[in-house]
């Protein structure tokens, strides 16, 4: 028996170990991801987007074969945000005046990263009070969080004092070209000149 | 000067929403504190929750601690922070208060501090006002009508409060 335990705990180590290295491998890809980022000021093409099966604030089914045929701009936020989320659907309704016709064929979605509290009739009610231009994408947790990953949102909720909870999670408007590719990203608080030329090129192309 | 400029600033923006009653946002001292531009910012009905800003200026010679917030429209108002953490948002409660010190200036605006009102039980509409009752270390309790703005009224405010044109 003590030759048996020996063995299971030996075998432990070395799932430990495996574990330990995965992490570090992820630790450095990330990192080089993001110093990847900051040499060309922009993500990576390559990782970005994917598939993902959600559902539209009406409750329509949307896919990435969605996003085909015509530019977007998707960006993650959830209604209980009182501050960043509803700021860049103001600024983004206003970059969207500036640019006038030009912006007509730009789709906008906001995914929601809380579909626990905001199934499509919450998050609708909440996206077209604030916006006529803002589709608003939720759907079941699982779902949301593959979606979010194949952009590399980051979200995790936290707690508050009153049992409640906030989320934390990526700011980045991600700019799609009419193909679903990732073609730029505006950062939240990025000066609105900068944001509507970006735009701008997105459309034009 | 400059705080005399962004009221009237504020004035004339809300100037042009219909439902504006009051033509300037008057200061208030609350002992020796001085309020400037308490806003709320334009929520729709239904939305889970609200902002709050003003700038509380400290002409004592004491350190001063804005504890909590309440008011009528929301069962339970909080004092957040907003902090950006490279490209992730993080929101968070302030625990023990927005400290004051003496003879200094400091300023819930977005971005940053602010008044989170949990569940307003009405939709928040330019011009209109509501009373948010705020609660000081030293100065005791204080209730005032912060007027409804949209976010770009707000954040001239802001620009204002860094002072120096931006």
């Amino acid at each position: 028996m003590p030759t048996a335990m020996a063995t299971s705990r030996a075998y432990l180590w070395v799932v430990w170990a495996v574990a330990i290295a995965l992490a570090i491998g992820a630790g450095l890809g990330g990192r080089m991801f993001w110093e990847g980022r900051s040499d060309n000021g922009a993500l990576g093409a390559a990782q970005l987007g994917g598939p993902f099966s959600l559902v539209t604030h009406t409750g329509a089914p949307i896919t990435e074969a969605d996003l085909l045929g015509s530019p977007s701009a998707l960006f993650f936020g959830f209604t209980h945000c009182p501050e960043i989320c509803p700021t860049t659907i103001f600024d983004i309704n206003a970059w969207l005046e500036e640019l006038g016709p030009q912006a007509d064929s730009l789709k906008v979605y906001f995914v929601t990263i809380d579909p626990e509290r905001d199934p499509p009739e919450v998050l609708g009610d909440y996206v077209t009070a604030q916006s006529d231009r803002v589709t608003g994408i939720s759907g079941p947790p699982d779902a949301v969080r593959a979606m979010a990953d194949i952009w590399r949102v980051y979200y995790k909720s936290q707690p508050l004092d009153d049992g409640d909870y906030t989320m934390d999670h990526t700011s980045l408007i991600y700019l799609l070209d009419d193909e679903g590719e990732y073609a730029e990203l505006i950062r939240y608080g990025e000066p609105a000149e900068s944001a509507v030329a970006k735009l701008s090129a997105l459309l034009s192309n | 000067m400059v705080n005399i400029l962004r009221i009237v600033a504020l004035a004339v923006c809300l100037g042009t929403a219909a439902q504006a009653q009051e033509k300037t946002l008057p200061s208030m001292w609350v002992g020796d504190l001085l309020i400037h531009a308490p806003v709320l910012r334009v929520t729709p009905a239904g939305a889970p929750v609200a902002g709050g800003y003003l700038a509380v200026e400290n002409t004592g010679d004491t350190q001063e601690v804005l504890l909590s917030a309440r008011a009528d429209i929301s069962p339970d108002v909080q004092l957040h922070e907003m902090v950006m953490s490279g490209d992730v948002m993080k929101m968070r409660a302030i625990d023990g208060g927005i400290t004051v010190p003496a003879g200094e200036t400091v300023r819930l605006m977005p971005g940053g501090y602010h008044l989170m009102l949990m569940k307003p039980s009405t939709a928040l509409v330019a011009g209109e006002t509501h009373d948010v009752s705020l609660e000081f270390l030293n100065a005791g309790s204080v209730t005032l009508p912060f007027t409804v703005a949209p976010l770009d009224v707000i954040r001239d405010l802001g620009k204002d409060a860094h002072g120096h044109g931006n």
